[in-house]
């Protein structure tokens, strides 16, 4: 009885201990340290394994690459691991306003230093560095920089004798004519975060200052300039020259088949596009950038620069500080850019023309960067956004944009007022 | 007297009466009596540590705003009185209430037809494994079945090439058509195992009162109406609860198939709790939502058993 009765004990200390304890110090197979890195970016494996091992060659620490492939699940794991010791080492977050929360709490590295003497010296854009500053200090460092642009269908092009347009006029004639060939202009997404893409790129097209005033919130999304640029997304949309939203596959299936000539996506898309449906770069998809309404203005490239951010509370934080430092090394970014097609750092060859292609417009002068919506302002505004904007989608009318742009109003006089 | 002696004095089920326990036994047993519980203690930690403590923490937070990083900010009722007044909470109670209904009347009133029928059957066992098949199945599994059959590729494609060019469009974007078409796909899966208990209640009911009411010259509809049905109520009420708390908290086809979409139309009380807690990092609201769900939940269940125990005594 007193075996039980010391085994009942017994058990459940040990539900206790093994709830509330985690571990601490882990290494690999072979005996390295190994530091955890969390990602929502679940296909980069590959990648971040064969950097893993070009930088445990170089100093002796692994790369425990952790994809996850539902975003939620991804920010629930790291926001609840934050502030304890058992944090991954390393993590991707979001930049802009997405990294102001985590950065506010402490719970991250505050990597101003590391730009000064380790990033920018190998290569990185001192520019990237403005979007994970919070109150002056850089608080991450670039895993990525994606590209949002507008991909079309070189076969679809060719046979109708269609050219990239110059003009947002010559734009909007492109899709009049798809339309009377009986093809749908443009393919959309229909994620529940996806309906900002074209407000952005069309605010930006009307004016890349509006959108810059919008996402400050120093200007109303009431303001006429505002409705204008709805009443023009509203007419797109009228005239058929968006397809019903779609997931992303289905999309790319769409895509790839014909049945839409266009869609707005970033550089990632490349991947997708080559790996599952066996299009080529240049031969069977390009991309142009939206002509902006006024010839006067530079048209504007969206992008997305997710950050590597690191955990102040792991005990895998040293390493993973010294991973960072080698991460931008030439070959790391270079076996990057070889498994993904895409990359940022000066010097790599992304090995896909149509990336390379906007890397490098989006690096010249005849052309504006800006960080995309998602990023640039307050996430409660975000939210709010997304939701309406797809209620205005649907349901394309004067009374849905005003609905529309009243709900992102209050929202964002909310957000700036705090 | 204690529940120890009441039960000695009991005579057992061979007509012995047993002995009355003495006084000093009765102590040293109580001094054991801990031992049952000592055997619960594992499972009793469990259920306190993952358990009881979420219930309270959760009940904590709802009273707070918390993004699950920065600190926990007292708010007093803000989280219940904001949520009473969002549209989208509104709505995903208007979906709850569907989903409820569809699987009261989908996945209880067609295994019990099915159970009827295949007891009747001399290939039962055939259909019982055909209909709890896609049991087996995980609900995000099905989700992720039904919702590649109903893309664009799938069945509208279909029907487009029938002609029916007005069904060929993505239906689960279709604001609240693509809730009915969750539940049913739902109660597609919810079938099985209902069919099973239905099957089972049927196979217990004593033969002796239906050949008695057959000899008073009852049969088919009225054999059921009055006799059958009434004596299979326990297996119904079961079925029922069981039905009604799956819709209660029905979450995982519905962030499969739509993601509460498009605009959080087909949000059900379970995704809207999900979205708002870990989508929106809005915890407070969240567990606000979720404690609205455990008490509608608790009631309803508490009315079935209620009703249940009513019965058995």
């Amino acid at each position: 009885m007193k075996k039980i009765l010391l085994g009942s004990i017994i058990t459940s200390l040990l539900v206790l201990f093994t709830a509330c304890s985690g571990e601490n110090e882990k290494s690999s197979g072979s005996g390295n340290e190994t530091v955890d890195f969390f990602s929502d970016k679940v296909d980069d494996e590959a990648a971040y394994s064969e950097i893993s091992e070009l930088i445990n060659e170089d100093i002796g620490v692994e790369l425990n690459f952790v994809g996850y492939s539902d975003t939620t699940a991804f920010q629930t794991a790291v926001q609840q691991s934050l502030g304890q010791e058992n944090s991954p080492g390393m993590f991707t977050w979001w930049s802009g306003y997405r990294m102001e929360d985590i950065a506010k709490s402490g719970n991250i590295e505050d990597l101003t230093s590391e730009w000064e003497e380790y990033y920018i010296p190998a290569g990185v854009n001192p520019d990237l560095a403005e979007a994970f500053k919070v109150d002056g200090k850089i608080y991450g460092a670039p895993a990525t920089v994606l590209y949002n642009g507008i991909y079309y269908n070189q076969e679809i092009f060719e046979k109708y004798n269609l050219e990239v347009p110059k003009t947002f006029d010559e734009f909007l004639a492109l899709c009049e004519t798809l339309k009377s060939e009986d093809i749908t202009p443009i393919g959309m997404q229909d994620a529940g975060w996806a309906s900002f893409l074209w407000f952005q790129q069309l605010i930006a097209a009307y004016n890349p200052e509006l959108y810059t005033s919008l996402v400050n919130g120093e200007i109303s999304y009431q303001d006429e300039q505002v409705v204008e640029v709805m009443e023009i997304w509203q007419s797109m949309l009228d005239n058929g020259y968006f397809a019903e939203p779609v997931d992303h596959m289905t999309r790319a299936k769409q895509f790839s088949n014909g049945d839409v000539a266009m869609t707005y996506e970033s550089t990632r898309f490349t991947k997708n596009l080559e790996e599952d449906f066996g299009l080529e770069a240049e031969k069977d998809y390009s991309r142009f950038i939206l002509p902006s309404m006024e010839s006067s203005q530079k048209p504007v490239i969206f992008y997305e620069t997710s950050p590597i951010a690191i955990s102040s509370a792991s005990s895998e934080k040293d390493n993973a500080i010294k991973i960072l430092r080698e991460y931008y090394g030439e070959e790391q970014q270079q076996a990057y850019a070889d498994q993904m097609g895409i990359g940022f750092l000066e010097g790599v060859e992304l090995g896909n023309e149509t990336n390379q292609n906007i890397t490098e417009k989006a690096n010249s002068d005849d052309h504006l960067s800006m960080i995309r919506y998602y990023e640039a302002t307050p996430a409660t505004i975000v939210d709010a956004a997304t939701t309406s904007l797809w209620e205005f989608v649907y349901d394309p009318s004067t009374s849905s944009i005003e609905n529309t742009l009243k709900t992102i109003q209050a929202e964002s006089e909310k957000a700036f007022s705090n | 007297m204690s529940l120890t002696n009441e039960i000695s004095n009991e005579p057992n089920n061979k007509g012995v009466q047993k002995k009355p326990i003495s006084h000093s036994k009765s102590r040293k047993n109580r001094k054991i009596e801990w031992t049952p519980y000592l055997y619960l203690l594992p499972a009793v930690t469990l259920s306190l540590l993952f358990f009881i403590f979420s219930i309270v923490f959760t009940f904590f937070i709802s009273f707070t705003k918390w993004d699950g990083v920065n600190d926990i900010q007292f708010v007093g009722f803000e989280n219940y009185i904001e949520m009473f007044n969002d549209p989208n909470f509104l709505i995903a109670c208007l979906n709850t209430v569907i989903w409820v209904l569809g699987g009261l009347i989908i996945p209880v009133l067609i295994p019990l037809i099915l159970a009827i029928a295949i007891t009747k059957s001399r290939f039962g066992s055939a259909f019982k494994n055909i209909f709890y098949l896609p049991n087996a199945l995980s609900p995000t599994i099905a989700g992720i079945i039904m919702t590649v059959l109903l893309s664009l590729y799938g069945l509208p494609q279909v029907m487009g090439m029938l002609g029916l060019d007005s069904l060929q469009t993505n239906w689960l974007n279709i604001p609240y058509v693509n809730t009915l078409i969750m539940v049913a796909s739902g109660a597609w899966q919810g079938i099985g195992i209902n069919l099973i208990l239905f099957i089972v209640g049927l196979n217990n009911i004593p033969t002796e009162p239906i050949e008695a009411a057959k000899l008073d010259g009852a049969s088919g509809l009225t054999l059921y109406t009055k006799l059958i049905l009434p004596l299979l109520k326990p297996t119904t009420l079961i079925v029922l609860l069981m039905s009604l708390v799956n819709s209660f908290k029905t979450f995982d086809v519905i962030w499969v198939m739509t993601g509460g979409g498009p605009y959080r139309t087909s949000e059900t009380l379970a995704v809207t709790m999900y979205k708002e807690a870990f989508v929106n990092n809005e915890l407070g609201y969240g567990s606000a939502v979720a404690i609205f769900l455990s008490i509608i939940t608790l009631a309803i269940s508490w009315f079935f058993l209620k009703d249940t125990f009513k019965g058995e005594e």
